[in-house]
């Protein structure tokens, strides 16, 4: 890669998949088996379900560059098709220098990739030393030096008191916490992190995020694309935040100014409890209400906390408070907030990050 | 408000057994090719007997008399049941590795009848692919290798093989247990590995029991395998009926093995899933 | 500011320090549950036996052309056959273990070549034909009197009998990444694929490997030309078994027939290194087709 270059460059990057959504089918079999879509061929054409959608951007060497968006917005098969997991439909991409299409090999020997769910690539039946000895000579690390880049990972993610466990005796955290250990064997330029810190609790997330932004980052200048649900990790460790929807990149900047894209309106926090049905559509039919997104709890309309785009807090306030009464909920508390990356993803698109209107 | 419990009557086992049937059958039929490949399959290694059988068959001609002199129909035969009844032994075992490695048997065991409905679906769907890859060979195949086949007598037939497959579930419960009894986790367990080499050995199921040592005959009645070839020979080969006073004994100690080995294999099946309860052995991730 | 690896850095050491890799870790799993490497091991030496007892039944006599004894020319048969299977079944068996336990895009991830990668899953499958070939050997030899009638080999025909053995196991290996490729481009996901049906069924049942291709009627014995199996196990019991007088003589497979003028066993090598040359370019290409329409749909792993 020469001086200058990006780490990263993608230029319309397409990603297309057939699939049969949406068809309601009652089978025996199963509405996936190769029976049942025979029939359902017959009575409905094959969709084209299009997971990227001509995606652009570059990222500078060392540079620490957020990906956000809802679930299916298209963030993992970004990764996948810059990893080489995937072969992208159209547009290009260039990693360290290398075509995704024309070089994979050579793409591959410079990007290690993290991912949440990949500790099931383990082997139950060898130890945690052993799994990553495997790892760390497939990628050919000196025998020498592997050994002690074995102890340094497991020091880093908090397992070397776990060095012969097993994996099958590790809890799902401590598995996670392995599948990061074996992506910090090697300094590779760039490091592509799929929601690396799912299922690890809030100690063990910070002192992982703290070596990831500090060290990996800072210190050694790797390029990190980093995507989570949490937007409080990506406000605090990105450079920059592309802001995916449905395969689109809707936002690309640093996220102060991503923020000031909603200045113009006033947030409001509001916690409450109970349930009802409706919340969000009695909730955002109220006036001055711009937007909202239920941040916290499991489904729409149940406890948690909703975040309110508003013209003027003040007023809303008083009006939220009356709507949620009468639908039976309890409000706990009340307060102003300052804009945050999932009121820039509701300006920008319509819909919450989690779930709004 | 009213809670709901789980239920545990025959209505709710009857189709959880079925779901799980029907899930066993959906997930062999996924891939074609796999599925036409299985079914055809014992068709072929039946083939490999048969050759070998017509090439040796000079060496036992005295000992063929009674069945005609067919050495290669005597075999293809006995690989075929042998075969039918190794399948259903297995069916268990393999119903519990699957679980086991699919993560889905800890799910299982949440349900009052979960086990119990699962396995008599996957071991159901086992024993109808067994009777499948069977009937195709016997419809098509045992012509073809000179076994001539009294169709009139199918009623015996049929009798001698459900009788005979009955037979060995309590063996096949047992070989499940081993699973986790005996950690053995990796598709093979030694239950059905000790009954296929002595039935193999000494059963008939490649050559006539006669040749061996008088006391090994002895041992060799006390397997199911002895018992069901011999009736099914004579029903198939030589149009015997129930009647028959040698086909009748084997099916009476058919069924008595029945009596005795499905308890026990049952008993020991519960001590491996109490076993794997206590130390958290349902699924290899904690 | 550390760079990734370096293409310098991957010469022989690494690519042999990867396959001892994947053996070590094949060897670790295999002896985990100790009932079942038990198992594994009398499984193999029991059906064997099984073999060798029918084999018994045939009255002593020289086996056609070959000149040794059934028993011998079984275990042969066996012992061969074993390391070939392993070549065909492999590279499936491995690519589906691999996609079974979701490790398929971990290790597509890491710098290793197609081929050593195919070599690497297909490994701990070599080690366990390794240890059936000695089973086999060893039981033959000394349970049943195989290779008791036979002249020892000299080294001109060992070194021979290696190079058909190469050759074979070339061509097979072959024949098994194409077998492999069946997985992404006919999604032979179920445990079978329809190239190791054919090969399986022929070399089973007319390649030789339990008893002389002579024993069948003609158009199986044709058909039997088509699998690269037929012309090892014919030209390893001619280098292995035979008298040097009758390891070069007689005509044994009908395609022998079309060159009447060259030695059968030459004829042999001459099509197994053919069939070496077409089969691995062949499977290799058509695995690198499965593999990038696997990528195409996002099939690498079980979950998208």
């Amino acid at each position: 890669m020469a001086i200058g270059e990006p780490a990263v460059s993608v230029r319309g990057l397409s990603k297309h998949f057939r699939v049969r959504r949406g068809v309601p089918v009652e089978s025996v079999m199963g509405s996936s088996h190769w029976l049942t879509q025979l029939v359902i061929r017959t009575r409905s054409p094959e969709q084209r379900f299009t997971a990227l959608d001509g995606v652009s951007f570059d990222i500078a060497p060392g540079e620490f560059f957020g990906l956000l968006g809802p679930n299916g917005a298209g963030k993992t098969t970004l990764l996948k098709c810059l990893a080489t997991l995937l072969r992208p439909d159209g547009g290009t991409a260039v990693v360290n220098g290398h075509d995704v299409c024309a070089s994979p090999d050579l793409v591959r020997l410079s990007v290690t990739m993290i991912g949440s769910g990949q500790w099931v690539a383990f082997d139950w039946g060898l130890s945690v030393r052993e799994n990553l000895q495997f790892f760390a000579d497939l990628y050919g690390l000196p025998p020498k030096s592997a050994h002690g880049r074995i102890e340094e990972a497991l020091e880093v993610v908090g397992l070397s008191g776990l060095i012969d466990a097993t994996p099958q005796t590790l809890s799902s955290g401590e598995r996670q916490r392995l599948v990061l250990a074996k992506g910090f064997l090697l300094r590779t330029p760039v490091f592509f992190m799929d929601e690396p810190a799912a299922n690890l609790d809030p100690r063990g997330t910070a002192d992982i995020l703290h070596y990831i932004r500090h060290d990996l980052a800072r210190l050694e200048g790797v390029t990190v694309i980093y995507t989570s649900h949490r937007l409080e990790e990506v406000e605090e460790l990105c450079d920059r935040v592309a802001i995916l929807d449905r395969g689109r990149l809707v936002a690309l900047d640093t996220p102060r100014r991503l923020v000031r894209l909603v200045t113009d309106v006033e947030h409001l926090e509001v916690d409450f409890t109970g349930t009802a049905a409706g919340v969000l559509e009695r909730v955002a039919a109220l006036p001055g209400v711009r937007g909202l997104d239920l941040a916290s709890g499991p489904v729409a309309g149940s406890a948690g906390t909703l975040r309110i785009q508003c013209e003027s807090a003040e007023r809303s306030s008083g009006d939220v408070v009356t709507a949620l009464g009468g639908l039976g909920l309890s409000v706990t508390a009340v307060r102003a907030s300052a804009p945050r990356l999932g009121d820039v993803f509701l300006r920008l698109t319509g819909r919450g990050l989690h779930h709004g209107v | 408000m009213g809670f709901e419990y789980k239920r545990h009557d025959a209505p709710t086992f009857i189709s959880a057994a079925l779901f799980c049937l029907k899930n066993a059958i959906s997930g062999w039929t996924m891939f074609v090719s796999s599925t036409v490949i299985d079914l055809l399959q014992t068709f072929f290694d039946a083939t490999i007997f048969f050759f070998m059988a017509v090439y040796v068959a000079p060496g036992v001609a005295e000992q063929m008399a009674p069945f005609g002199g067919n050495y290669a129909g005597y075999v293809v035969l006995g690989f075929l049941a042998a075969g039918l009844l190794d399948s259903m032994m297995k069916s268990f075992y393999n119903a519990v590795a699957s679980g086991y490695w699919g993560a889905q048997f800890e799910f299982y065991d949440a349900f009052p009848l979960g086990i119990p409905a699962y396995l008599t679906g996957a071991a159901g769907f086992n024993l109808l692919i067994a009777l499948l890859r069977f009937a195709i060979i016997a419809l098509v195949g045992l012509t073809l290798f000179g076994v001539r086949v009294e169709w009139g007598n199918s009623p015996a037939v049929l009798t001698i093989l459900v009788v005979g497959l009955i037979s060995v579930i309590g063996l096949g419960l047992a070989a499940a247990s081993t699973f986790f009894l005996l950690n053995a986790k990796r598709w093979s367990d030694p239950v059905s590995w000790v009954a296929h080499i002595l039935s193999s050995l000494i059963a008939g199921v490649y050559f006539p029991p006669d040749i061996l040592p008088s006391w090994l005959q002895r041992f060799a009645a006390l397997l199911p395998h002895f018992h069901l070839l011999r009736a099914l020979r004579l029903a198939v080969m030589a149009g015997a009926g129930l009647g028959h006073p040698v086909v009748a004994h084997d099916l009476a100690v058919l069924g008595v093995m029945a009596l005795v080995f499905v308890p026990s294999g049952a008993w020991l099946f519960r001590l491996g899933i109490h076993r794997a309860e206590r130390l958290g052995q349902f699924t290899r991730w904690v | 500011m550390t760079g990734g690896l370096a293409r310098s850095s991957l010469g022989w050491r690494y690519h042999w320090r990867c396959i001892w890799t994947f053996a070590r870790r094949e060897l670790r799993l295999w002896t985990y549950f100790r009932v079942n490497f038990t198992l594994d091991l009398l499984v193999v030496f029991t059906n064997f036996i099984i073999y060798m007892i029918i084999a018994s039944f045939r009255p002593a006599a020289p086996t056609a052309v070959y000149g040794a004894g059934y028993a011998s020319f079984l275990t042969v048969g066996l012992a061969v056959n074993t390391l070939m299977a392993t070549a065909v079944a492999g590279p499936y068996t491995g690519l589906m273990d691999c996609w079974q336990n979701n490790r398929l895009e971990t290790l597509m991830m890491s710098p290793i070549s197609l081929p050593l990668f195919i070599t690497g899953i297909s490994v701990g499958q070599y080690a366990r034909a390794l240890m059936r070939l000695c089973i086999y050997l060893a039981g033959g030899a000394l349970l049943f009197g195989a290779f008791a009638d036979v002249a020892g080999p000299t080294l001109a025909r060992g070194a021979s009998a290696l190079l058909v053995l190469g050759l074979a196991l070339s061509a097979c290996t072959g024949l098994g990444l194409a077998a492999a490729s069946m997985v992404y481009l006919v999604d032979a996901r179920g445990g079978s694929d329809p190239v190791r049906l054919v090969v399986d069924t022929l070399s089973g049942i007319a390649a030789g490997v339990y008893f002389p291709v002579q024993v069948l009627p003609g158009w199986l014995q044709w058909l039997a030309c088509l699998v690269p199996q037929t012309y090892a196990l014919d030209a390893l019991r001619r280098l292995l078994l035979s008298p040097p007088a009758v390891a070069l003589g007689a005509p044994t497979l009908p395609v022998h027939a079309l060159a009447p003028g060259l030695p059968p066993a030459l004829l042999d090598v001459l099509i197994l290194a053919a069939y070496a040359l077409l089969a691995l370019r062949g499977g290799l290409a058509l695995l690198k087709r499965g593999l990038d329409s696997a990528r195409r749909d996002g099939r690498l792993s079980t979950w998208r």
